[in-house]
């Protein structure tokens, strides 16, 4: 079947089968590799992609289920200004990854910042929660986002004062 | 080939992930497995075989059928006995993966001789793979003078690596060489066991390492096993070939940490002073131990600890069983030991009633002190200092005592949550181990060019791009170069020259030091010679660890770095689950480069510790992994971790930087453990600590 939908903000159509899940038509059809497929069953976080402003986990969605849905990928979400916000908190904070999951930590800090402009400490422990990292420590990844709320509150009062 | 363009991703490494490399006409690869731990394979019969598949067995292996360079056989495939289960005894390759996996998983292994999986009666035989003894003293006679004995088992239990990628590893043929893509750290093994499994020349062959991520030292050997497997799948296909585990086929049948079970009686003199130990060390590593023999010299020096005993007897012993072949896992199995000796240390302490942070120091041998093994002290140890600052900034005596008093002067359930508090201390010592050469023999290339750029090619140089920051700014600093000058290139056989691997914080105690050398070599010759100027700098790991039926040899702390751990803990009254409550870290480890990425490294570290002593557990049952090991098996989850305080204390600038990376490993446990302990009302003994047992034990009174 040819599945037609929003990707990293262009249409895209694929062929794909009904068992064919998201993640390997992200790295296999589009080379979209920061997903990655580990666990395939939802629990590791390092497959997480933005459909419709939710975070899911990429390896437990049919292909076929984001027919007309927009599909962001880390690919993606560092080209938006939103990134940026994050980009900076996770540089202030010292936040360094060996890579494996850094997409989905950092999806899953961009998502936590969409819902709740202040998070706090149990917020964000929650939103990483979802991904399943052994090497970064939840401080420096707090702290990181705490910052990134910081960077984001002042780049949207700035933007608001224009 | 062409590695995709990687993703923007932030500050993570630029090396590619085995998973991310992509190449026109790959072939996939899966591991065709034994079903039972023992008997003769006869054949292995596919059930199919479609076009553009191959089966590849033993038979197809032109060179070496065995892994080179280790203590023990390990066959690349099996072609004769069974030694476990699961056990590789084929491949099967071809384009689709799905289609791989499921002819390898319904291919028929014929066995001779073999009983089923449900006659193994759990995973330990009484095949001893290697045996150490020690007794220095009298300890029979000292125990009939002791005036206080305990006397007990202590047990850790399987950890899971949890590789940020699971192990595989990727062949392709580049005209008349052969190239591998493997995480690993050994690459010079990878290409040693390649050459000689295709039986091709090592000029033949090249390692390219991708990236690492978390380890745990278990990417040392096995990497080289799955690199022969891509390197066999690839030339029989003529095709690029990728082997590479899923999650849970790493968990259940890639190399496991090794067993630990410590008996230990201990007895006391008239005056509370240390007077006698007897240990029993028995480690189940699987079918195999590649590095049982060095993991026997370390659990042998981490149960004397820095300790005061005038008369010992330590016996240990690695046993076979019939699990998949243990690996390092972070300190070679010390941390089991240290575990043991830590509580064992606390039990002591609260027999006397002492505080154990006073009791462990006072037990500290001195400065020319003999220890067990036969070597004296050229110093003393900086424990009773890390004990002093740990102390003050956990406020444990008073919390030790408070708690104690509570607990005693409870009456009911409703009085609230239990709390407890332990310490233990321990060290890593960095003489691992094995004075094998190519275990211990170190080597890193440095390069100034004409164009004035420092180019930095070694095995052992750090991957993340934190510590790639501190070797740039080092070696910058040396030769008075901007940092941006110096580049560090991926570890690849054809750039850097041939090293032992990449354990044990060998990036830092000793990669570091061959970087500081060349680089100093570099700046005397700077305005003499020509450039290009390259220096090829090499070390041998000094005074590597012995035990042999003369007792150990070497010097265990000649380069050790230190460490005390305090945990509080907090047990819910009504169902008696444990809740760290705070992780308080003090660390003596020479000069460290980077302060804040060493506290991160730390915490990280201490996650993992904190996760061994409460859930990670692989459970085997009929000598396989249990079904629901796999899914029970959870990491820490960020919201259970409790603050995490690192303290180091500073030794100057020219002190030399040691390894940090199993400190929290070698204490946590134990601490978490007396902690619970304390708060539980009872002694605990076993890795993860089942505080939730004693409200059931209540019940069945
Ligand atoms: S691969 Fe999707 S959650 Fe792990
Ligand atoms: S980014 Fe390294 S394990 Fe998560």
């Amino acid at each position: 079947m040819t599945i037609t939908f929003i990707l990293n903000g262009e249409d895209v159509s694929v062929r794909a089968t009904s068992g064919d899940r998201l993640v390997d038509v992200l790295r296999e059809d589009f080379g979209l590799i920061a997903a990655k497929a580990d666990c395939r069953k939802g629990t590791c976080g390092k497959c997480l992609v933005l459909v419709d402003g939710r975070l899911v986990p990429s390896c437990m969605i049919p292909a076929f289920k984001v027919r007309g849905k927009e599909v962001v990928t880390f690919e993606g979400f560092v080209q938006t200004v939103e990134y940026e916000d994050i980009r900076q908190g996770v540089e202030e904070a010292g936040l360094e990854t060996c890579g494996f999951c850094e997409s989905g930590l950092l999806l899953a800090l961009g998502s936590l910042l969409d819902s709740s402009a202040r998070p706090s400490r149990e917020e964000v422990l929650e939103a990483i929660s979802s991904v399943q990292c052994r090497c970064t420590d939840p401080e420096t990844t707090i702290a990181a986002a705490l910052a990134a709320a910081d960077h984001r509150a002042r780049r949207t009062y700035r933007r608001d004062r224009q | 080939m062409s590695d995709r363009p990687a993703a923007r991703e932030g500050r993570s490494p630029t090396i590619a992930a085995l998973s991310d490399i992509a190449m026109p006409g790959l072939v996939h690869v899966a591991q065709v497995r034994a079903p039972a731990g023992e008997g003769r394979l006869r054949r292995v019969v596919p059930r199919q075989m479609p076009r553009g598949y191959r089966l590849v067995t033993a038979a197809d292996i032109e060179g070496s059928a065995f892994l080179p360079g280790l203590d023990v056989k390990i066959p690349i495939l099996a072609s004769d006995s069974i030694s476990w289960i699961g056990e590789p005894v084929a491949l099967v390759a071809g384009p689709d993966p799905d289609i791989v996996a499921e002819l390898a998983r319904t291919a028929s292994v014929e066995l001779e001789g073999a009983r089923p999986p449900e006659a193994e009666n759990g995973r330990l035989s009484e095949r001893v793979i290697a045996k150490r003894l020690l007794v220095s003293g009298d300890p029979d006679g000292a125990f009939s003078k002791a005036a206080i004995l305990i006397d007990d088992t202590w047990s850790s239990s399987i950890l899971e690596h949890w590789y940020s990628e699971p192990q595989g590893a990727l062949a392709h043929f580049d005209y008349d060489r052969i190239v591998i893509h493997t995480a690993t750290q050994w690459p010079s093994h990878v290409l040693e066991t390649v050459s000689a499994v295709l039986g091709c020349r090592p000029a033949e062959v090249r390692v390219k390492a991708t990236r690492l991520g978390v380890h745990l030292d278990g990417k040392i050997w096995y990497p080289s096993m799955l690199a022969a497997h891509a390197a066999l799948a690839a030339k029989a296909c003529k095709a690029p070939a990728r082997i590479l585990l899923t999650r849970e086929e790493d968990f259940r049948y890639s190399p496991k940490s090794a067993q630990a079970s410590i008996w230990i009686k201990a007895g006391l003199d008239a005056d509370n002073n240390p007077l006698v130990m007897d240990a029993t060390l028995r480690f189940d590593m699987g079918a195999s131990g590649p590095f049982a023999a060095d993991m026997l010299v370390e659990a042998g020096i981490s149960v004397l600890g820095a300790y005061r005993w005038p008369n010992v007897r330590v016996e240990a012993v690695a046993l076979a069983s019939k699990g998949p072949p243990s690996g390092a896992f972070a300190g070679l199995g010390a941390a089991g030991v240290f575990f043991a000796s830590g509580s064992m240390m606390s039990r002591l302490a609260e027999t006397i009633e002492e505080d154990p942070i006073s009791f462990k120091n006072r037990c500290l041998l001195g400065r020319a002190e003999r220890h067990p093994s036969g070597e004296s002290l050229r110093t003393a140890t900086p424990l009773p200092s890390i004990g002093d600052r740990i102390a003050r900034s956990s406020d444990f005596a008073r919390k030790h005592a408070s708690y104690e008093l509570v607990r005693k002067r409870r009456t009911s359930r409703a009085d609230g949550p239990l709390r407890g508090i332990g310490y233990s201390q321990a060290f890593q010592a960095d003489g691992m181990a094995s004075s094998k050469a190519p275990l211990s023999r170190y080597a890193l290339e440095a390069t100034l060019g004409k164009d004035l750029g420092l180019t930095i090619a070694c095995h052992g140089a750090p991957s993340r791009p934190g510590p790639i920051e501190t070797w740039k700014e080092e070696a910058a600093r040396v030769l008075g170069l901007p940092t941006e000058s110096v580049s560090i290139l991926e570890p690849d056989t054809d750039t850097a020259p041939p090293s032992g691997p990449g354990i044990r914080s060998r990036s830092v105690t000793v990669s570091g030091r061959l970087l500081a050398r060349a680089c100093a070599a570099i700046a005397k010759r700077r305005f003499r010679d020509p450039l290009p100027i390259s220096v090829r700098s090499t070390a041998g790991v000094e005074r590597c660890l012995t035990w042999t039926e003369e007792g150990i040899e070497g010097q265990p702390f000649s380069q050790a770095s230190w460490a005390g751990a305090v945990v509080e803990v907090e047990l819910d009254p009504w169902t008696m689950v444990a809740r760290p409550t705070g992780i308080w870290l003090c660390i003596d480890a020479g000069r460290i480069l980077s302060p804040d990425r060493a506290t991160k490294a730390i915490r990280a570290a201490a996650m993992d510790a904190l996760g061994a002593s409460m859930g990670e557990s692989v459970t085997f049952a009929d000598g396989i992994v249990e079904e629901g090991s796999y899914f029970s098996y959870v990491l820490q989850s960020p919201r259970d971790i409790p603050p995490i305080m690192v303290d180091f204390i500073d030794p100057g600038r020219d002190a030399a930087p040691r390894g940090i990376g199993e400190l929290p490993f070698h204490c946590v446990p134990a601490a978490y453990v007396s902690a619970a302990s304390q708060a539980a009302g009872k002694p605990l003994s076993s890795l993860p600590a089942q505080t939730a047992e004693y409200p059931q034990r209540k019940r069945e009174r």
